[in-house]
């Protein structure tokens, strides 16, 4: 039996490794497996759908500190995942007749611990007796060399996987729950707040971000812009200052500039020469497409997966920006050569030495990303396309020759005073022609000029500018920086970088903090500042490769986590009524930006928050679980004011309490006020002012 | 315990949060890099036209509010 990791992995590798290429597909409901012959071996190759079993507390009970975990079937923690059930009832009843088993699921931690649980929980096999197919990319070859070559399994590998799971589980929940639980003590209200091992730090470095953007005072300066005359051709000068720090200044240069006869001193040319960017490995490619393309992370990443298992790219998650000795580039040039967008080059590469440009980083598994020299055998939609082209442009690139660049400047002199001017001139294209129009350099050429010649400064003024706050991250920004700092994988990077927008954090593509998202960090930052430094996250990343080269032992790494979060958590007990009041407090900020209006009393999981209907333009309370058709709950509210939600509940119904501020008057009700048993006496007499007030006062919508 | 007169955080036994005192602090130390650069600005106009500028920080927007009410009131 050979395990894979997807329904697509599963039929590529059957299809490789069929003496006759063409696998018997078998089909037990909804999913299938293969049954394929290799010489004497018949093999039955099934798949599994990403991790078939997940971690689960021990103990019962929705609280805090849970420290026991074990693992069970994906679908008895996720009611969702239905669809995991059938996989694993079919690979159980599969097993019973396998008399060797052998892991072909993607070459990395989680995938060598996916196969190693599959293995284990769902084969009911002996680790020790089974194997393990090693590969870079689905082409035929690799997996045929994988398959005659496969060797034990790895584990210190999936010891590592397996420490990182259990440890970020165990500050995931606990976390969590302790976050949650102390706004349901303070304020009686069950919103789930949530962080975890990496996401603390990496909301925290949006929060810095924020922080200095809300401090940040612009001042300021001024540049000068002049034009030149020179024979009846008119050019751009540039100031030798580029900023000046006082109105007055600028006003003086000006003024001693305008006018005058100015005398090129100089032109100097630099000559520059510019090797092929090294190959890709993920935090590049995902950097690049999105300069170029915009795609943010995790959505590259998904691309790049699908052209593996389409066999066209070799693995993309690596760190490598090596290409390996033993990699078959004429092969793969040749491949290329069959494409008619990359023809013309790899024709005119494979005349040359075919030795690439090398970048610094490694991987231990895996090569740089590079295509694989084969066709693609179906359309590739649009922005597969372009990140293919971007791959393979790149590789391309690695065979160029250095490009030449040469940097022109004349500087021009008046009086005490400086210009200059620029110019950029291309000499030689040499590897950017392959990189295409993912290189972008604008020749300029300088002004027909030369030493000694005069420039009349025909036109001099200024521009009043401010400086700018520091930039706001974007997704390729933030996810560069947790890999600076060594957080996260660069399998997890991406989904980390999207959680801290789907959790309400940040808000719109500029991860701008919302409301939310500061109050944790506050709580944070104020009662347990360790979760957000990401000094202990990269400690155990540290601790995690340690275990992977055999250093260090699993049940030590786990020992030290539990010892330090159980700390962690008895402070946190300890300032609960605290750390709950802030992250009330920080709610109801949030709420009020947001026109939410706290939990739904209606349905588990829902938010109340203002709409507005779209026919009569009322507003109203109502379910965000209403759109996907699980709650109705509303409620009616006043047409005018401003509404916030306060902290209290009301005494008569229990319903939340709100403030209304409408022009200078401001009252508190509750949002069930037009049933509340508690209010009918005020409704009577609101209903009372309001007859009266219709007499001098027509389409008063006050309710 | 006190609550930030602009923005309702506890503010321990200041008028200001941490965030807005911060905001104050940059504003006042900004001043002196303006008066050099523009000759005779007033505070008032100088936290003016602060305030009309994109790039400036929402604190700082805040506290400048919450000091030209105080001077209109
Ligand atoms: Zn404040």
């Amino acid at each position: 039996m050979i395990i894979t990791e997807k329904p697509t992995a599963a039929k590529r590798i059957a299809a490789a490794l069929d003496a006759a290429k063409s696998p018997e597909e078998i089909k037990k409901g909804k999913i299938a497996y293969y049954e394929c012959r290799r010489g004497d071996d018949e093999l039955v190759v099934v798949y599994a759908l990403g991790h078939l079993f997940e971690l689960q507390q021990v103990e019962k009970g929705w609280t805090y500190p849970r420290l026991e975990s074990k693992w069970v079937p994906k679908y008895e923690v996720d009611k969702k995942a239905t669809n995991i059930k059938p996989i694993i009832n079919l690979i159980q009843k599969l097993s019973k007749d396998i008399d060797e088993f052998i892991i072909a699921t993607d070459y990395d931690i989680e995938g060598s611990l996916i196969g190693y649980l599959t293995l284990k929980l769902a084969c009911k096999a002996d680790p020790m007796k089974a194997h393990r197919m090693l590969f870079s990319s689905l082409t035929d070859a690799d997996l045929e060399q994988a398959y005659s070559s496969k060797g034990g399994l790895d584990f210190p590998v999936i010891e590592a996987g397996h420490v990182r799971h259990e440890v970020d589980w165990l500050y995931g929940i606990n976390m969590t729950r302790a976050l949650t639980l102390s706004i349901k003590k303070v304020a009686g209200w069950f919103k789930v707040v949530s962080t975890g091992r990496v996401q603390g730090p990496t909301l925290s470095f949006v929060a810095e971000r924020e922080r200095l953007i809300n401090l940040f005072v612009p001042t300021p300066f001024w540049t000068i812009h002049t034009i030149g005359n020179h024979k009846g051709n008119e050019m751009d000068l540039e100031y030798f200052k580029k900023q000046l720090s006082s109105r007055q200044d600028a006003n003086r240069i000006v003024d001693e500039l305008i006018g005058q006869d100015a005398t090129v001193d100089s032109l100097n040319q630099r000559t520059v020469t510019q090797q092929p960017h090294p190959p890709f490995n993920l935090s590049s490619l995902q950097a690049e497409a999105y300069k170029h393309f915009g795609f943010k992370p995790s959505r590259t990443l998904a691309i790049a997966q699908s052209l593996y298992l389409d066999a066209l790219i070799s693995y993309p998650r690596t760190n490598s920006e090596m290409l390996p000795p033993t990699l078959d580039i004429k092969g793969i040039l040749t491949g290329l050569g069959g494409m008619k967008d990359y023809a013309q080059m790899a024709k005119s590469i494979l005349r040359g030495n075919l030795v690439p440009v090398q970048g610094k980083k490694t991987d231990p598994a895996h090569p740089s990303i590079h295509p694989t020299g084969e066709k693609p055998t179906k359309q590739l939609s649009p922005s597969d396309k372009k990140v293919y082209d971007l791959i393979v442009r790149r590789f391309l690139s690695l065979f160029g020759e250095p490009m030449i660049k040469n940097h022109l400047r004349a500087d021009i002199t008046c009086g005490i005073h400086k210009l200059y001017t620029r110019g950029l001139q291309i000499v030689k294209r040499g590897w950017s022609e392959f990189y295409g129009p993912y290189f972008k350099a604008e020749e300029k050429t300088l002004p027909n000029i030369k030493q000694g010649e005069t420039i009349q400064l025909v036109s001099v003024d200024f521009e009043n500018k401010y400086t700018q706050g520091p930039p706001r991250f974007n997704p390729a920004s933030l996810l560069k920086l947790l890999e600076k700092e060594n957080l996260g994988t660069k399998a997890t990077r991406s989904s980390i970088v999207d959680s801290v927008k789907s959790r309400g954090y940040t808000q719109g593509d500029k991860f701008e903090l919302s409301t939310l998202g500061f109050a944790v960090f506050e709580t944070l930052a104020q009662y347990i500042p360790d979760i957000l430094s990401p000094r202990m996250t990269r400690q155990l990343e540290i601790e995690m490769d340690n275990i992977q080269e055999g250093t260090e032992k699993r049940e030590n790494v786990i020992k030290v986590a539990k010892t330090r979060l159980l700390s962690y958590l008895e402070e946190f007990k300890n300032k609960e009524d605290q750390i709950g009041e802030t992250l009330v407090n920080g709610l109801q900020r949030y709420w009020k930006d947001t026109e939410e209006l706290g939990p739904c009393p209606k349905c588990d999981d829902g938010i109340l928050r203002v709409v507005r209907s779209p026919k009569s333009g009322k507003r109203f309370v109502g379910c965000s679980n209403y759109k996907e058709g699980k709650c109705d709950q509303t409620f009616p509210l006043p047409q005018r004011g401003t509404i916030s939600p306060m902290e209290g509940m009301c005494p008569y119904c229990d319903h939340r309490m709100i403030k209304v501020v409408s022009g200078r008057r401001s009252w508190t009700t509750c949002i069930n006020w037009s049933r509340c048993p508690g209010r009918q006496e005020d409704l009577k007499a609101l209903d009372e002012r309001r007859s009266k007030k219709k007499v001098d006062e027509t389409g008063g919508q006050e309710s | 315990m006190r609550d930030c007169k602009i923005c309702g955080r506890k503010s321990g036994d200041e008028e200001l949060c941490e965030y807005h005192q911060s905001a104050l602090t940059n504003l006042k130390s900004a001043y002196e890099i303006w008066s050099e650069a523009e000759e005779h600005l007033a505070w008032e106009e100088y936290i003016k036209q602060v305030n009309e500028l994109e790039e400036t920080g929402r604190w700082v927007k805040e506290i400048i509010e919450n000091i030209m009410s105080q001077n209109g009131s």
